[in-house]
């Protein structure tokens, strides 16, 4: 239940699919009885929200998908990093240390007493990779479940984001800052690491740094380049900064083939977009441009598939493409259904039944979304895919060629 | 005007005819003792003679001229002598420092006021559409002294003329083209000066024997380019440039000789230059056809990228002479080497040079990439076959292998397109 007033139109409306039209403005005492009418519905809306959700901190309008609930996990670290494993049953999280929960049974256990700056669950859910961030050196970790350290590497640079390859390769982006008279040199680099022996280097993208960027984006920078993994993961996406001499800082959208080692730059946005995520099969590419509008995109042929009117700060998309969390609004098939703050991050479990959200220091998880996930490839398609993704990344093929030779192998 | 004007204007006008002067003793006392030569050369200069002084082509602010800041560059120059700037301007010694840069974006200690010969600041659009990519990772010693004393002469009238002498001895004498006209490149000194021409010049004299500048700079033009029918690294150019500066040419050979023999002779040059280039053509393609099927060692994507065409092989004028393979190092030398003194050998009249320094050697370059080919060849062979290697090579192999040709002009686009159509299916 909401009010409304759109004064231009004179139109009141009181209820859900019940309007009142005004031919003639409203008195002033209409008004300011509108208005006191309007503050009590959202007093009562939120109170509603709470009584039913729990939650005494999180800000919801709307409503959420049929048969999805909302419940409060605990308090977390400021802007720390947290990753749910992929049934969505057990959730890792900073908070004073690093934390799994198991919401369904309110377990908890402690596994590091030093907090994460990056954190990402193995994909069978029985390891953990957490890496740890002091200025411009840290370290690289793997816990068991029950929390015991089966890997350790020391890391120059700060580890912003992490994913795993496969079962036993571990990905890595590393965000160093050089300061300088003039300026300061950003490195960021793709690391692989199997929990032996050095990480390997699989990509690293240099930019200057004029002082007044570094200023007023530092911070920015060294929290939010991060890498996404495609779901194939053959590819990732990354944003890497550039700063020419005289014009607006901005930020390349980075589509890389971890196959061929090819990058190329599909989308130039503002510096505080959110970057870009995979959708569905990773087909395409939803791309925050950090000011009016988020846009799909067929990444090689450059198409505009579909217009999103949110910044695209904070993204994230269901791995069946139904739901996408941008901006803290809920899409369910791309219509708004619930809304948070704004600053809420989230992040789907990889069965896409759950949603976790962090809103002010605090984690929340929404259960119940469920979806139909794309239908499972045989390898010998999937590695025929990858291998035509390969070759289009290297130019050996054109994206009409890729669609052509790939819709045949679906077939 | 009144009386007093009068005299005030009179006076203006005087002192600033004389200021100059006024000031160059101003320096002269204490640069007689601190840089004698400059001194030296300048009291004997044209430019004192008219009163030209220091602060005339330096300025007057000695903080600037302390830190460097005020170096003679060709637009001081230019301001007067304006004619010679233009004839520069439209030479090839005009682009000297833009063909001759280093390219430095991509080393990682570069120095940033290098963008500048090329940028504008904030742009990343070059200034100029010569390509700059020879002098890689050279130190900044190597840079100024094996690169930049040369390749100055776009900015710097000093290149030739010294710093502060005016002497034309010095600009006539041929010793000051071979600071940089000579050596292995494109020895045109020694080929004149072991030519006829060359002979008659140390014998008789400058009347008789022609030397660089009656040929190049006839008439005292700057532009040096003027009658030559080809690019720096040999392309010829096309029909109406080409035939435009022969018609440049013919009436300076004429001065000596007949019509008929002057363009029977540059004929002949022309003749010698196609025939080389042939012999060239023929390397570049064996070593693009080795490119193709992934046998250089290493192949251009392994190496670090080439600052204007990264992984791509690049066998034109902007081919390295580091990080490269040997059978491309061979190239090189046949190219900017062998090439060179074989076609500018012939235009310079030289029999040995054209010959022994050019033909032979280009003949010999060409045996040995072929034996280096054979080699490669073999080896790729005793090599494990990938799993098509009975249709030649896995189908990524065959993918690259096309696109290398497309690439290098061996297959048209509709080629290359149903190639690449039947290797999907």
């Amino acid at each position: 239940m909401s009010v409304t007033v759109e004064r231009g139109l004179g139109r009141v409306l009181l209820q859900a699919g019940k309007t009142t039209d005004f031919k003639t403005p409203l008195t002033a005492k209409e008004f300011q009885m509108l208005r006191l009418l309007h503050v009590l519905n959202l007093c009562l809306a939120l109170f509603l929200s709470g009584a039913v959700t729990g939650c005494a901190h999180l800000q919801m309008h709307g409503m959420l998908p049929p048969g999805a609930t909302v419940a409060e996990i605990g308090k977390c670290d400021v802007q720390a990093p947290f990753d749910l494993d992929a049934k969505g049953e057990e959730i890792a999280f900073a908070d004073g240390g690093l934390r799994i929960r198991t919401p369904g049974s309110g377990r908890s256990r402690l596994i590091s007493a030093d907090s994460p700056c990056a954190l990402a669950w193995s994909p069978d859910g029985r390891r953990i990779a957490a890496a740890f961030c002091r200025d411009n050196a840290g370290s690289l970790r793997i816990y068991g479940v029950e929390g015991g350290l089966l890997a350790e590497v020391g890391i120059n640079g700060r580890i912003t984001g992490l994913a795993w390859r496969s079962m036993t390769e571990i990905l890595a982006f590393d965000v160093r800052i050089k300061q300088f008279t003039f300026g300061a040199n950003l490195a960021e680099t793709i690391l692989q690491w199997d929990g032996t022996g050095k990480p390997k280097e699989l990509a690293s993208i240099e930019s200057t740094l004029r002082p007044s960027t570094m200023k007023e984006w530092k911070d920015f920078f060294m929290r939010s380049l991060t890498l996404r993994l495609s779901p194939q993961r053959d590819e990732i996406l990354y944003a890497s900064v550039k700063d020419p001499p005289a014009f607006t800082p901005y930020l390349r959208i980075v589509l890389h083939n971890l196959e061929s080692g090819k990058g190329r730059e599909i989308a130039k946005v503002s510096l505080d977009s959110g970057g870009a995520v995979f959708l569905g099969a990773g087909e395409a590419v939803l791309i925050g441009d950090g000011n009016s509008g988020s846009r799909v995109l067929d990444p090689w042929g450059d198409r505009v598939l579909r217009s999103i009117p949110t910044p695209g700060r904070e993204m994230a998309v269901s791995p069946g493409g139904r739901y996408e969390m941008l901006d803290g609004t809920l899409y369910r098939e791309g219509v708004r259904t619930a809304s948070f703050q704004d600053s809420c991050k989230g992040l789907f479990s990889g069965n896409g039944g759950h949603l976790a959200m962090e809103c002010d220091s605090r984690l929340y998880m929404i259960s119940g979304l469920g979806e139909d996930l794309p239908a499972q490839r045989e390898s010998g398609e999937i590695a025929r895919l990858k291998e035509l993704k390969k070759w289009l990344s290297e130019g050996l093929i054109t994206p009409q060629d890729y669609r052509r030779s790939g819709e045949k192998t679906v077939q | 005007m009144n009386r007093f004007s009068y005299i005030t204007f009179l006076t203006f006008t005087l002192s600033c005819l004389t200021m100059s002067t006024v000031f160059a003793e101003d320096c002269v006392t204490c640069h007689r003792e601190k840089t004698p030569a400059a001194v030296f050369q300048w009291e004997r200069s044209a430019h004192a003679k008219a009163k030209v002084g220091c602060e005339a082509c330096h300025g007057n602010d000695h903080g600037r001229i302390e830190k460097g800041e005020a170096r003679v560059d060709i637009k001081v120059c230019g301001r007067c002598h304006k004619k010679a700037l233009s004839d520069h301007k439209a030479s090839r010694h005009g682009m000297g420092l833009h063909s001759g840069w280093g390219c430095t974006r991509n080393l990682t200690k570069r120095n940033p006021d290098e963008c500048r010969f090329c940028h504008e600041e904030g742009s990343e659009v070059p200034t100029s559409d010569v390509q700059c990519a020879r002098f890689l990772k050279q130190s900044s010693e190597m840079a100024e002294i094996g690169c930049n004393y040369c390749h100055s002469v776009e900015g710097s009238c000093a290149s030739c003329h010294t710093n502060h002498g005016t002497d034309l001895k010095i600009v006539r004498n041929p010793n000051i083209c071979a600071k940089c006209h000579m050596g292995p490149d494109h020895p045109q000194w020694e080929m004149w000066q072991t030519s006829l021409h060359g002979t008659l010049y140390t014998s008789l004299g400058r009347e008789t024997g022609p030397d660089c500048q009656t040929c190049h700079m006839a008439g005292g033009s700057h532009d040096v380019s003027r009658g030559i029918t080809m690019s720096s690294g040999g392309q010829p150019y096309d029909a109406a440039k080409k035939e435009g500066r022969r018609e440049e040419m013919v009436p300076v050979c004429r001065t000596c000789h007949a019509e008929s023999f002057a363009r029977k002779e540059l004929a002949r040059g022309d003749a010698v230059r196609e025939q080389s280039q042939g012999l060239v053509k023929e390397a570049e393609k064996i070593i693009g056809d080795l490119a193709d099927h992934d046998m250089l060692d290493p192949m251009p994507d392994l190496r670090p990228p080439h600052p204007l065409k990264g992984s791509q092989l690049v066998l034109d004028n902007q081919m390295l002479y580091e990080d490269t393979s040997h059978i491309e190092r061979l190239l090189f030398k046949m190219k900017k080497y062998d090439f060179a003194r074989a076609i500018k050998g012939a235009y310079h009249q030289n029999p040995a040079y054209t010959h022994w320094y050019g033909n032979a050697e280009l003949k010999l370059d060409l045996v040995d990439i072929k034996s280096e080919a054979s080699r490669l060849r073999e080896r790729k062979k005793g090599e494990a076959p990938g799993p098509d290697a009975a249709s030649g090579g896995t189908v990524e192999e065959r993918l690259k292998t096309l696109k290398r040709k497309l690439e290098r002009g061996g297959l048209t686009p509709l080629e290359y397109e149903q190639q690449k159509q039947r290797l999907l299916e």
